[in-house]
This record gives C-alpha cells, sequence and structure tokens, in this order.
C-alpha cells in the first residue's frame, strides 16, 4: 500500500498547507497510524484563488477619430474624443503625440515654425474616482525630455492611474485645446496634423 | 521502513517534493494579477493654417503713416529741392518703417506712387503736380533685401513676388522711402495750395 499511503499523506499535506497558520496544528492522520482504520479520512482542504481581471476600452468605445480645424491659428483648437474603459481593477491611461504638435512639412525659415503647439488633457471617470491630467503636446512625444506624467506608452507603472473600477463609465474623454496662435515664430501656411496614440493597462 | 512495511523514508521524500510542488502551483494562481494587457485607441487631429500676411503688433491687415513735407516751393517759386532729404529724414521714421509677416516662401509686393497735387488746372509756367519715386524695401530671411519701386509718373508696379520669405525677427521689415521730387519743368512755379499724396503698398500672400 505504499502508494495508496503516499497520496493520502499529500492530500493531507496539501490541506495544512493550504490552511491558515491557526490550523496548522491539526492532527494529521495517515494509513496504517494508530487510531487510523483504513485511512479513509476526510478532511477539509480550502482552495483559494482569484480570476485575473480584464482592462481595456469598452466594446466600440476606444478613441478614435478625426478632429479638423481649418484656420486653428485664428480660431484654436477645442474638441473632446469620448471613450470608455472596461477595467474591472486600477488601470492606467496613456498618451503618445507622433509629432508634439500639429506639423506641416517643409524646411523650417528663420523666425517661422512648422510646429503649433496645443494641450492635451485627460479625464477618465471611474465607478468611485476621478483621474485627470493635462499637458502640452509637446512632452508627450516618445522622445520627450520631460515627460507629462501620462505620457505613454502605457502600463503598469506608466500613465494616468485611475484607482478604480471602470465599466462603461460615462464621462471620459480626451480633450484637445489651444487658443489662437500667438508664438513669435509665425506659422507658415499650410495643412498640420497629428496623431495621438491613447493605450490602457490594468495598473499594478 | 514502517510496521504496515510501507517504505516511509522513501515516500515522504517524494511527498515533500510534490508538496512543495503543488503548493507552489497553489501560490501562482492565488497571486495572478489582472492580465497586463494593453490596447491601443488613436486619434488623428488635422487643421489649416491660411496663406496670408498680417501687420504686427497685432495681426491688422493695414499699416501707414504721413509724412508733412511743410513748405514745397523756395522762395522763387519753384520746388524746393530737398524734398527727399526731408521725406528720408529720421525724424519720419516711425511713419515710414513698419513690420509686416506672410506665412508664405514668396510674398508679393506692389507699389502704386501717386503725385503730390492740389486742386485747381496750372497755367503755362505752373505746376499743382510733384512727382517722385517712392522705394518699398523689404528685409527677407536669412538676409538680404528686396526693394519694389514705383514712379508717380509711372502706372503702378505689377504685384512682384520676393526672392525670399519676408523677415520675422522682431524688427520692422518694411522701409519706404522717396527720392526723384519735380515738377514738369524745373521752371515751373507751384501754384498755392495743399498738396496731397499716397503710396499704396500692397503685401500679398503670393501663389
Amino acid at each position: 500500500m505504499t502508494c495508496r499511503g503516499s497520496l493520502t499523506t499529500i492530500v493531507l499535506a496539501i490541506g495544512i498547507a493550504l490552511l491558515p497558520q491557526g490550523a496548522a496544528a491539526q492532527t494529521v492522520y495517515a494509513d496504517g497510524q494508530p487510531g487510523v482504520v483504513g485511512g479513509n479520512r476526510q478532511l477539509p482542504v480550502m482552495v483559494t484563488a482569484s480570476v485575473g481581471g480584464h482592462c481595456g476600452f469598452a466594446t466600440g468605445s476606444a478613441p478614435s477619430g478625426t478632429y479638423s480645424q481649418p484656420d486653428f491659428d485664428v480660431v484654436g483648437l477645442n474638441h473632446d474624443f469620448s471613450f470608455a474603459l472596461d477595467c474591472t481593477g486600477p488601470s492606467r491611461v496613456a498618451v503618445v503625440s507622433a509629432n508634439g504638435g500639429l506639423l506641416t512639412g517643409g524646411a523650417v525659415p528663420t523666425g517661422y515654425t512648422t510646429l503649433a503647439p496645443y494641450t492635451v488633457a485627460l479625464n477618465v471617470v471611474g465607478s468611485t474616482a476621478t483621474a485627470t491630467g493635462s499637458c502640452a503636446v509637446s512632452t508627450l512625444t516618445a522622445t520627450s525630455g520631460a515627460p507629462c506624467t501620462f505620457r505613454g506608452p502605457v502600463s503598469q507603472s506608466q500613465g494616468l492611474l485611475l484607482n478604480s473600477t471602470s465599466v462603461n463609465q460615462p464621462g471620459t474623454y480626451l480633450r484637445v485645446t489651444a487658443p489662437a496662435y500667438a508664438g513669435s515664430s509665425a506659422l507658415v501656411g499650410g495643412t498640420y496634423s497629428d496623431t495621438l496614440t491613447v493605450t490602457v493597462s490594468a495598473a499594478s | 521502513m514502517l510496521a504496515n512495511g510501507s517504505n516511509f523514508g522513501r515516500d515522504s521524500e517524494v511527498n515533500k517534493f510534490m508538496l512543495m510542488a503543488l503548493g507552489a502551483g497553489s501560490m501562482i494562481a492565488m497571486a495572478a494579477p489582472a492580465a497586463a494587457q494593453t490596447v491601443t485607441g488613436t486619434i488623428n487631429i488635422t487643421g489649416s493654417v491660411a496663406n496670408k500676411c498680417s501687420v504686427l503688433p497685432g495681426s491688422g491687415s493695414t499699416f501707414g503713416g504721413t509724412v508733412a513735407l511743410g513748405e514745397l516751393a523756395q522762395a522763387d517759386g519753384t520746388m524746393a529741392t530737398d524734398l527727399a532729404t526731408r521725406f528720408n529724414a529720421a525724424a519720419n521714421a516711425a511713419q515710414l518703417n513698419f513690420r509686416v509677416v506672410c506665412n508664405t516662401a514668396n510674398p508679393t509686393v506692389a507699389v502704386d506712387a501717386t503725385p503730390l497735387t492740389t486742386a485747381g488746372s496750372p497755367p503755362t509756367g505752373y505746376a499743382s503736380r510733384i512727382d517722385y519715386a517712392a522705394h518699398v524695401a523689404v528685409a527677407l530671411t536669412p538676409t538680404g533685401t528686396d526693394t519694389f519701386s514705383n514712379d508717380s509718373r509711372n502706372a503702378p508696379s505689377a504685384a512682384t513676388a520676393t526672392s525670399a520669405r519676408i523677415a520675422n525677427n522682431g524688427n520692422n521689415n518694411i522701409s519706404v522711402t522717396a527720392d526723384t521730387f519735380g515738377t514738369a519743368a524745373l521752371t515751373d512755379l507751384l501754384t498755392a495750395g495743399s498738396y496731397t499724396g499716397n503710396i499704396s503698398i500692397v503685401i500679398a500672400p503670393g501663389a
């Protein structure tokens, strides 16, 4: 009965290992030991586990779309991109700007510029908390020396932290704004563009 | 070796190994965090800046000044010979220097000088019109100057492109001067009256 005895011992040992420390002093029964008949004692085995949460954008509610503003140097920028999270735990949201501003092609003559600044703000709504942040888009590039606190790419420790679950909560948005351009360097005429990449991840 | 014949000592070693393995497995299962999956959304922002020229400071569309030349005639009644000197005097700098910026590569400049005139038709030997040549110097970036001229004796100059962008360095970049003042005949006597003329300068973004 070597095999049977081994299995019984394993089961008992697991039970001990999974019990709280206060229960560690319970008697261990093994087949063949005094007072044990047949070795068929049933002991409760506590099993605890967790199901990994998930975190992403709610279906059909990822940030997307295009905002086009003619004559933005005169009228400025002001637009909200609404999106929704589907995170069953704390999450982080981060943003990366491809250009660090609205950029047009061509050389940059002295006294002129081909890059227009604007501001990116995040408002992330959770079930019990709201996280907000605002940064100049120049600090959202992958190579920015002084990056915004929510400059991406997102990780479990990088990005705007929402310390709450957020499952299809309304009110979450990314906002781009700029006043009429007033920089000392003149914006050259042309078509300007930028791309913002928004990422979300479970927070650690 | 136990009394029941089981090899407890050897089994015990096996059990320890299995216990450790299963225990570790249980810990992994219990400590499994939320999956650190990253998902991405993309937003595009586009805009345009129209070709334009602006007067600085501010963003006005007009600029100008007034130069008062004073008495135009000499004591003998003919036109004074120092009108160009008076027009271009440093005292008139604020009236003749401006700052304009265009956001295009080759803005155009057109100049139209109209003569100084007074009302009435002068009889023979008299003049009620003084012509002159106006010059508009445009500072360029990174260096250089283009000058556009028009003589009031001629038709207005056509819009002509600059050879480079207009300088935008915080200083004035448009400078107006005038010379070659004269009546139709040097001996003409200027009729009495108030004379006015103007230099019209149109700076446009161009193509």
